[in-house]
């Protein structure tokens, strides 16, 4: 299959105090897919989706988002881009409508049905209640409503299954697929959990110390090996591991 | 930037500064009274004497109230400024596809008007409320002149500037440790430093412009500093 890629990264380096925390990483989403980005805790996907939005410099090598250089049109980029890093954060003592309009006119967006957008995570009925008395879950439904609002043709989510429950996992499955089809996304999501990356994404990218080992379709893994990604995914780190010594 | 000033004051809780203000004002008002009532307490106490007449009364009035709007600049400062690019926040608000640097001087013009607006309108109600009761039943010796209320209110123009200079300065200083105590105590350092220097040179008019003028050339630069720090921030 080929697809045009919303996302390439190559010969990627972060170092911070002179520790190489992403080491020469290669990254390719393709447009219209649901990327997995999948890595134990500490791999670096977290730095990595940062270097993505310009919040951190890269030490060397590229990113390309759309085809435009994050460094020289880093402002163009980001109005097409839609993120969660880590938790999430609100002005507590607003409400969660006031929330998102702070967020749209940041976008310089107007005109979009804050209703519709809150009713799609499932956060319909909240009222006016400050965010500070929001549950985890509901926290990050709202992370997700404020990352999906401005229809960006990149949703970035780190780690954005974090807090929900087995019904609120099926339910992201739901609208990622749905973003994807209807509304012309591509999701790239970080886990370290790996039932909940086979359950949403198309495209597994596995990070191990910093780079990428694999990038494979999750229909190729479950075909090839019988014992799901489980197996597969224990193969590579161990090998990558092996390999860096 | 008109948008991006909106978006400030909509992300504040802009009501309790006014609440923090009008109560620093009626203090003020309390402490103009105590100054004009000073010298009757003790009449023969030579050092009640920096109390004696308006023109002496003002300025050290005018001083009290420049140390307290400038606790409440740095209080504000540390909330809009420091707060937001001390925490996580900051992933946030660098996300979006605006000018980081203009987000910042979005910051500071809101904090700088709101304390100026402050301190003036609380200097002239509590002078128009003084100068009333004295019109009626004097306390203090000596005429209220034309040129005393053109000194009082070049003075209040001036110190609330200084007010608003000295946030700005502690804020930076704040801002190297990414603290809200260490922009608070900056302030009240700096304070009491030029507070002293201030009283020490009340009579002089110049002293006071020149020391404006020091104070906003210092803020200008450590904004401009502070801006090049924030358009390279990793976060
Ligand atoms: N600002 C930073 N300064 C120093 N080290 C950092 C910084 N951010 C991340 N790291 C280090 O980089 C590594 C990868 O972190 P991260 O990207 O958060 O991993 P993940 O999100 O995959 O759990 C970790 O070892 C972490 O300690
Ligand atoms: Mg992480």
């Amino acid at each position: 299959m080929d697809y045009e890629s919303a996302v390439k990264i190559s010969g990627l380096v972060k170092t911070f105090n002179q520790k190489e925390v992403i080491r020469n990483c290669n990254m390719t989403v393709s447009k219209g897919r649901v990327y997995g980005l999948l890595g134990v805790n500490g791999a670096g996907k977290t730095t990595i989706f940062k270097l993505l939005l310009g919040l951190l410099h890269p030490t060397a090598g590229h990113i390309e988002i759309f085809s435009e250089d994050i460094r020289i049109s880093k402002n163009k980029i980001l109005r097409d881009v839609g993120s969660m890093i880590e938790t999430p954060i609100f002005y507590e003592h607003l409400s969660a409508i006031e929330n998102l309009e702070i967020h749209l006119s940041y976008m310089g967006i107007q005109n979009t049905d804050i209703q519709k957008t809150l009713g799609i995570v499932g956060l319909q009925n909240i009222g006016n209640q400050p965010v500070s008395q929001f549950s985890l879950g509901m926290r990050q439904r709202l992370g997700i409503a404020r990352a999906i609002i401005h229809h960006p043709k990149l949703l970035i989510l780190d780690e954005p299954i974090n807090g929900l429950d087995p019904v609120g996992i099926r339910e992201m499955r739901e609208l990622f697929q749905e973003l994807v089809k209807k509304h012309d996304m591509t999701i790239l999501v970080s886990s370290h959990i790996l039932s909940e990356i086979e359950q949403i994404s198309d495209v597994i990218g596995i990070i191990v110390d910093g780079s990428i080992v694999e990038e494979i379709e999750l229909a190729s893994i479950e075909k090839d090996f019988a014992d799901g990604l489980e197996e597969y995914f224990f193969s590579i780190v161990n090998g990558g591991m092996k390999h860096s010594g | 930037m008109v948008n991006l000033l909106k978006l400030e004051l909509k992300k504040t809780n802009i009501r309790t500064y006014i609440i923090s203000a009008s109560i620093i004002g009626i203090c003020m008002l309390g402490i103009i009274y105590l100054f004009a009532y000073a010298p009757k307490i003790e009449p023969k106490d030579p050092d009640m004497k920096m109390f004696a007449g308006y023109e002496n009364i003002i300025p050290l009035f005018n001083t009290i109230c420049m140390f307290a709007f400038s606790l409440l600049s740095s209080v504000m400062f540390s909330k809009i400024v420091i707060e937001e690019y001390a925490g996580k926040r900051t992933t946030l608000l660098f996300s979006y596809p605006v000018s980081r640097r203009k987000v910042f001087l979005a910051k500071i013009a809101v904090v700088s008007l709101f304390v100026v607006t402050a301190m003036i309108t609380s200097c002239i109600s509590i002078f128009t409320i003084f100068g009333i009761s004295e019109s009626i039943s004097p306390v203090v010796d000596g005429n209220i002149t034309f040129e005393i209320i053109n000194r009082a209110a070049k003075t209040t123009f001036y110190m609330s500037i200084s007010a608003v200079s000295v946030g700005i300065i502690s804020m930076a200083i704040g801002f190297i440790k990414k603290s809200i105590p260490t922009t608070i105590i900056s302030s009240v350092l700096l304070c009491s430093l030029l507070s002293n220097i201030v009283a020490g040179s009340i009579s002089a008019d110049s002293a006071i412009i020149i020391f404006t003028i020091i104070l906003v050339l210092i803020s200008v630069l450590v904004i401009n500093i502070m801006t090049r720090k924030i358009n390279c921030m990793e976060v």
